[in-house]
């Protein structure tokens, strides 16, 4: 299954962006952990950026730096999310408030509420009509995003947004379903190669072994290992290494996403 | 595109268990619907809840799954012979080339809820019997339907709130045309819970009576919980239901509202018109439209004008959640599934519980069931986000 990667945005703790992120992945700066930085969100409408959560805010914002990596317009792109977690700080506040007696359930968190708030949200602001998909597979989201991105582009001759990310939730949420940071990625996967095309991705649903690709720098393996959507690092750092190579995903417990990457031209 | 045969289904909801407790409700004109007596929910509306769920529990080696959403979908997968359909499968193509695309829209958030009431006797922590990742997580029902089937062919949980269900078709599809499975699991499963029955009601859209769609009076929804399931092959073999098959899907995004629907259905008219051209049928080729019909009253007008834009005003259509209430990311399945009823039984079921038609919807909303032959239906399943998605089913030839 062949499609090609136009542009990719990245932000995570000590990898704001992806100028930023490259000379770290590829292993020509050192890592330096810090806080992920979250950003405004000003790509949304007044009304949507004050009703947003973080999540939402932080998933259009990294479709947004993608698209204008590769230079898409984002009316003509399909959408697919991806998010092991959803909006944790959102179910948070609504669960308090069901424990209350009063139940009383915000409207606006209510809406935020659904799995797939943050592509509503970059639909409105960006007046994407097409298809959007969300989806989830707990720590294998990525992969299964990445593998519904390709199948839609392949299937419907779409290009694709694939933004994936996973914002930790609020105490006591956070310790049952432990996330180590707010990390999140997105890349525009087209059919045909353009002008602005960087890399082409062939990926294979194998069989289990080898494992899935590990980082070498113990920080960024950590972080892989604690953030679910942080299971794109090792494709971000062959993306950074711009010379053939491939990458091993964990995907449906015994299963694994094999992917082989071309810098193009 | 290549038509896909719903081989097996199966349903469950506030009808019963079983794909023949939602026939005979169809024919009889019964209604699930019924006074909230969900938990302690003290909201003055009608819901559409499973009896008898509080009492089955989820066996090991799986007990860890257990959950209300959990239990649905188990209840649904043990109907209508749909498990033993998908052991055979599993003996023609191997556990590896079976996909299970699962549509939920809270999942098992019961349970994160019900935790929360615990904290204060936890230290403001929840009690460490919670177990979040096998219940309340989005990928849990999808984990639960291809551990509790035996599967290990591609998975996914699809979460595009009321529309879930019905991508999952798409979904499959796609996994299917790109070769990484020979045949899918695909459905959906949404249980009652106070997110949804608070939450709707925090945005007015829950109707105090049984939710009346395409009526003048009508003021929304009823919500339900239901699960449904169908095995996806590439053609018919020996053994299975009346034989109807996927022709076509469509999906869009309104890029309008989160919680409205765009006014004029422009969304919901492209996901129609997407479905159809993939079906490679005109629009006069479909009998009947099972309209999403929740009965607020924007989305009803905004899918009639949708409706009447492609088909006229000639061609047959009504909402079944006057039956089942709207079983929210069940929804797509269970429509889908009473579309393949129609077209089995050459049956047109009315828009229950509706009296007097808003003068407002041009659309031809059946009043009185119909029985002719039925060849092809649409069945739209619009979501939160402006999220759509039709499909096309039709007799498999």
């Amino acid at each position: 299954m062949r499609v090609f990667v136009d542009g990719v945005a990245v932000s995570g703790p000590g990898l704001p962006d992806w100028e930023s992120a490259w000379p770290i992945l590829s292993g020509h700066m050192p890592y330096a952990a810090a806080p992920t930085v979250m950003p405004a969100a000003s790509q949304l409408p007044a009304g949507e950026r004050r009703r947003a959560s973080l999540p939402i805010k932080f998933a259009v914002d990294l479709a947004a730096q993608a698209a204008a990596h590769a230079q898409a317009n984002p009316e003509e792109l399909g959408v697919v999310f991806g998010s092991a977690n959803g909006d944790l700080h959102t179910v948070h506040q609504i669960c308090e408030a069901l424990a209350q007696p009063e139940r009383d359930v915000s409207p606006t968190r209510f809406h935020n509420s659904v799995h797939n708030a943050p592509a509503g949200y970059w639909s409105i602001a960006m007046k994407a009509g097409l298809a959007s998909t969300s989806v989830a597979a707990q720590d294998d989201t990525f992969a299964a995003a990445l593998l519904e991105g390709v199948m839609q582009v392949l299937a419907e001759g779409l290009s694709v947004m694939l933004a994936v990310y996973d914002v930790p939730g609020p105490p006591p949420l956070a310790s049952a379903c432990p996330t180590l940071a707010a990390f999140g990625v997105a890349l525009v996967l087209r059919p045909a190669p353009t002008r602005m095309s960087r890399w082409r991705l062939e990926a294979s649903l194998c069989e289990g072994s080898p494992a899935a690709t590990p980082m070498s720098v113990p920080d960024l393996e950590a972080l892989r290992v604690g953030v679910s959507a942080a299971r794109a690092l090792p494709l971000l750092s062959a993306m950074a290494g711009q010379k053939p190579s491939s990458v091993e995903l964990a995907y449906a417990e015994d299963r694994r996403l094999h992917i082989e990457l071309h810098p193009c031209g | 595109m290549e038509p896909l045969v719903l081989t097996h289904y199966t349903l469950t909801n506030c009808l019963g268990p079983g794909i023949a407790a939602t026939r005979q409700a169809l024919h009889q004109g019964t209604s699930g619907l019924r006074p909230c007596d969900f938990m302690d929910v003290a909201l003055d509306t009608f819901i559409g809840r499973v009896d008898g769920l509080e009492e089955v529990g989820i066996a090991q080696p799986l007990a860890a799954f257990d959950c209300r959403n959990n239990r649905l979908a188990q209840w649904a997968l043990s109907q209508d012979g749909f498990a033993r359909a998908v052991r055979d499968a599993r003996a023609r193509y191997r556990a590896d080339r079976i996909a299970v695309v699962v549509g939920t829209s809270t999942s098992g958030i019961l349970e994160t809820e019900l935790a929360y009431r615990t904290r204060d006797g936890h230290g403001g922590q929840l009690p460490p019997t919670f177990r979040y990742r096998h219940t309340h997580d989005t990928y849990s029902s999808a984990a639960f339907v291809r551990a509790y089937l035996g599967l290990q062919g591609p998975a996914l949980a699809i979460s595009t709130a009321c529309s879930s269900s019905a991508k999952a078709f798409a979904s499959a599809y796609r996994m299917m045309a790109a070769g990484i499975c020979d045949c899918a699991v695909v459905g959906g499963v949404d249980s009652l819970c106070g997110t949804t029955l608070h939450g709707f009601a925090s945005l007015e859209l829950v109707s105090p009576r049984p939710c009346r769609p395409a009526d003048a009076t009508r003021d929304g929804i009823s919500i339900g919980e239901g699960a449904g399931f169908a095995l996806l092959e590439r053609r018919q073999v020996g053994g299975g239901q009346a034989p109807v098959a996927l022709l076509g899907y469509g999906e869009s995004s309104d890029a309008y509202h989160m919680s409205s629907p765009q006014p004029e259905g422009v969304g919901a008219e492209a996901a129609i018109r997407a479905a159809l051209e993939r079906a490679d049928v005109a629009p006069d080729a479909i009998d009947y439209v099972n309209l999403h019909g929740t009965a607020t009253p924007a989305n009803d007008s905004a899918e009639d004008r949708a409706v009447t834009r492609v088909f006229g005003h000639a061609t047959p259509c009504s909402s079944t959640k006057g039956w089942t209430g709207h079983t929210l990311g069940a929804a797509g399945i269970t429509e889908a599934i009473i579309g393949c009823l129609c077209v089995v039984d050459g049956f047109l079921p009315q828009s229950l519980n509706t009296e007097t038609l808003d003068p407002g919807i041009q659309g031809r909303v059946l009043l009185e069931p119909r029985h002719a032959p039925v060849s092809r239906v649409v069945s739209n399943s619009f979501g939160f986000g402006g999220n759509n998605c039709a499909l096309v089913l039709g007799r498999a030839s």
